[in-house]
């Protein structure tokens, strides 16, 4: 009987171990050690197990770096670092004149910032922010695959001239189910294209080349590139919320979003003009979930999800009153010059604000904003 | 005339020196002729010490890639090189010290620091050894880098649509990114600044040189109905007179200001809400035989960006035809100028359903489509096609 039992025991552990092994394989696969030759820092995004996805829009590519910080932590410490840039700058033997931040990642494992930060020289930097230690990740060793943004398959296909690719800055990235989301701007045409990407990336490019329609208030329908997004459940169902340059919230189901598929999106909520969003992410409180958005010139929204499950309709009459909002309601809070937005964990979140002082701080806010 | 050494002038050293006279004449002139020669040995070297750059062997210098300060090379024989993690690089600045984020690596004779981002010219840094200075230096400023230009602004022409979407601005060097809002303005009847006219984009969209800008006009208030379009109307109006002004204050990566501010001044027409129409163009075809250019008068000026990418030739094999593209009367033209010279036959362009007018008409569809026009809608093609024959 013994034997058995230590038989059974010896199969669960080589299954255990096995197990182990192959999620860290899979993962990782396709990872090579180097220097990626990263041109920009444009979003980051984390993925899981510590996977840092950085969007690189001079070389069209999207790298994934093992940033091997993977403890976990459950309940994020906050974390306020005033005057920032000023510091960032110091570290980084140089002036604040000379540097500009260009996104931040919250890893969701060890709930570690790391910071994109561009020089004017075109320098890109990663940090990472540990309460006021500021240290900088070395991407001359490390390990890291990656995937060029081509053109749509169709596109190359009739292309033998060798042009420059399509995709000319990465505006936003999201990952979610093993895929990375990647929208981006054109500096040519006015349009944007939406692509998924399998992640382990593998040598057949795994994407989707989407444009976007949303139609609009009144008889208009127009195109219009993407800013930020973010991917959630609403209803049970997975879709891509998106923003647009003139503030609409707008809602494509994931499962529509198909190579090649022209999708008119539902706009659920005309968040004010003269505005650009900058970045949105899903917060929970009691059991409630909610939507918060940072705008280059409104305070920061907060959408409550079940607002946003209720709304069935889509906006297609106009706005009775000009500097009126429409659809899904949504409150404004206490907070302007949000130049970065993101999740610290469920209930906290960070962000990099411009104060009235002309400071840069980084900041946590909690529950009592949601 | 004086000549100091040390903060005394040499005068004063002599006088130090100078023995009394009761020893003789010819002792004299011994004690003058050894204490001359010492100082002039003295001196010379003081001169060379001065002119020739820091010995690498003796002191810290600057360690240079593609004219940027990568690092930093200390010598062996300042610093044991067990004592690596007792060094450090920081920034000075008047009272405040700053420690710079980089690596010690051991090379040969020298330990080198990799600083995370080169140093900045024009700033001084001091490396220590156990919390005291070694040695300080700093970057020297690049008198030789020039300063960059904006060569030119499109559309060209000095009457754009209304609803005119995008301007291209080239210059001559990689600039700054991300700044561009803080140095474009447009003026209206050239008093007035119009706030809100460009759209705030991060990142900037910039081609990969970092030297060809594109701005968009806030297509929000572009677009009809929506509602930045109802609050503040379209970024430009039919009739009116508006300049843009670039700063000069506008640096390029290497540091240095624009040359000069650039103005340009322009009239906004009647919204144009159509898509451009290839089929009404006009081609000038060359003879065979010749490298004449090919010409293709455009009816309207089209996007300057993408004619230069949109438009491509094949000859009856489908081969696609080398040569290079210009652009005439305001990007009215667009000329063909082949690489070989013309074969006879039948040759076809392929046109990008993406190209675009200066209002963001494309191909397929208008910039905003009216849903409740009777119009017929036209098939989206991604292609099209116009040929002609070559004789």
């Amino acid at each position: 009987m013994k034997k058995i039992y230590f038989f059974f025991s010896l199969v669960l552990a080589g299954v255990a171990i096995l197990a182990a092994t192959n999620k860290s394989a899979s993962v990782r696969d396709g990872f090579v050690n180097g220097a990626p030759d990263i041109k920009s820092i444009s979003a980051l995004t984390f993925g899981s197990d510590g996977i840092l996805f950085i969007g690189d829009s001079k070389s069209a590519t999207v790298f994934a770096i093992d940033t091997k910080d993977i403890e976990k932590v459950e309940k994020a410490t906050a974390i306020e670092v005033k005057q920032i840039d000023q510091k960032v700058a110091a570290a980084l033997g140089t002036d604040v004149k000379n540097i500009s931040f260009q996104d931040l990642a919250v890893n969701p494992l060890s709930k570690k910032i790391y910071c994109a930060v561009q020089l004017n020289d075109g320098t890109p930097v990663l940090l990472k922010i540990e309460g006021e230690k500021i240290s900088a990740i070395n991407l001359k060793d490390v390990s890291y695959s990656s995937m060029t943004l081509a053109n749509a398959p169709a596109e190359d296909a009739k292309d033998q001239r060798g042009r420059p690719l399509r995709v000319s800055s990465i505006s936003d990235m999201g990952f979610s189910d093993g895929k990375v989301f990647v929208s981006g701007l054109s500096n040519q045409e006015f349009s944007s294209t939406f692509r998924s990407i399998g992640f382990p990336f593998t040598k057949q490019q795994d994407q989707s080349s989407l444009e976007i329609y949303h139609a609009a208030h009144s008889q208009y329908e127009t195109n219009s590139p993407i800013r930020t997004f973010t991917i959630s459940e609403i209803n049970g169902k997975k879709y891509l919320i998106a923003s647009y340059t003139c503030t609409p919230l707008v809602l494509f189901p994931l499962e529509d979003l198909k190579p090649g598929t022209h999708v008119k999106g539902r706009t659920v909520a005309e968040m004010g003009s003269g505005n650009s969003p900058i970045d949105m992410i899903t917060l929970k409180k009691g059991g409630e979930s909610f939507l918060l958005m940072a705008n280059s010139s409104r305070p920061v929204f907060k959408v409550k999800y079940k607002s946003i499950e209720a709304f069935q309709g889509s906006l297609t009459t106009p706005v009775p009153e000009s500097f009126a909002t429409a659809g899904v309601d949504f409150v404004s809070l206490p907070v302007m010059n949000v130049l970065q937005l993101d999740k610290l964990d469920d209930s906290q979140f960070i962000l990099l604000q411009r104060k009235t002082n002309g400071d840069l701080d980084l900041w946590t806010a909690g529950e009592r904003y949601l | 005339m004086v000549t100091w050494i040390c903060g005394l002038p040499v005068n004063d050293i002599y006088n130090m020196t100078h023995y009394p006279s009761s020893k003789g004449e010819g002792w004299r002139r011994v004690c003058n002729f050894f204490v001359q020669t010492l100082l002039i040995s003295f001196f010379i070297s003081f001169l060379i010490a001065g002119c020739r750059p820091n010995n690498p062997y003796t002191s810290v210098s600057i360690l240079w890639q593609n004219n940027k300060a990568i690092g930093l090379s200390i010598p062996k024989s300042l610093v044991d090189e067990n004592s690596l993690d007792h060094l450090q690089v920081r920034l000075v600045k008047p009272g405040e010290r700053f420690a710079v984020l980089g690596n010690f690596t051991i090379n040969q004779d020298q330990i080198e620091f990799a600083p995370v981002v080169p140093l900045t010219r024009g700033f001084l840094y001091e490396v220590l050894l156990n919390d005291s200075p070694l040695a300080e230096i700093e970057i020297p400023v690049d008198e030789s880098v020039v300063a960059p230009e904006i060569i030119s602004v499109y559309p060209t022409q000095d009457s754009v649509p209304e609803n005119l979407l995008k301007v291209f601005i080239h210059f001559s060097q990689p600039m700054v990114e991300g700044q561009s809002l803080q140095h474009i303005t447009l003026l209206k009847d050239n008093r007035d600044t119009l706030k809100g006219t460009f759209l705030d984009l991060q990142p900037e969209l910039w081609n990969n040189e970092s030297t060809v800008l594109t701005i968009w006009l806030d297509p929000g208030r572009i677009k009809r109905d929506l509602i930045p379009n109802k609050e503040m109307g379209a970024p430009l109006n039919a009739y009116e007179h508006y300049t843009l002004h670039i700063s000069n204050q506008w640096k390029s990566k290497e540091g240095k200001s624009l040359l000069a501010a650039y103005s340009k001044t322009f009239a906004a027409t009647t919204r144009d809400g159509e898509s451009p129409l290839p089929h009404q163009w006009i081609i000038m075809a060359p003879s065979s035989g010749t490298k004449q250019p090919l010409e293709i008068d455009l009816k309207e000026p089209l996007d300057y960006s993408l004619l230069n990418d949109a438009i491509r030739l094949v000859d009856d094999q489908q081969n696609f035809v080398a040569g290079t593209i210009q652009l005439s009367q305001e990007e009215r033209r667009f000329h063909f100028l082949p690489t070989k010279i013309w074969k006879p036959g039948h040759y076809t362009l392929l046109i990008e359903g993406r190209l675009e007018d200066l209002a963001g008409n494309n191909l397929n569809r208008p910039f905003d489509k009216d849903l409740k026009s009777k119009a017929k809608q036209k098939a989206f093609k991604e292609i099209f096609e116009k040929g002609f024959d070559i004789r």
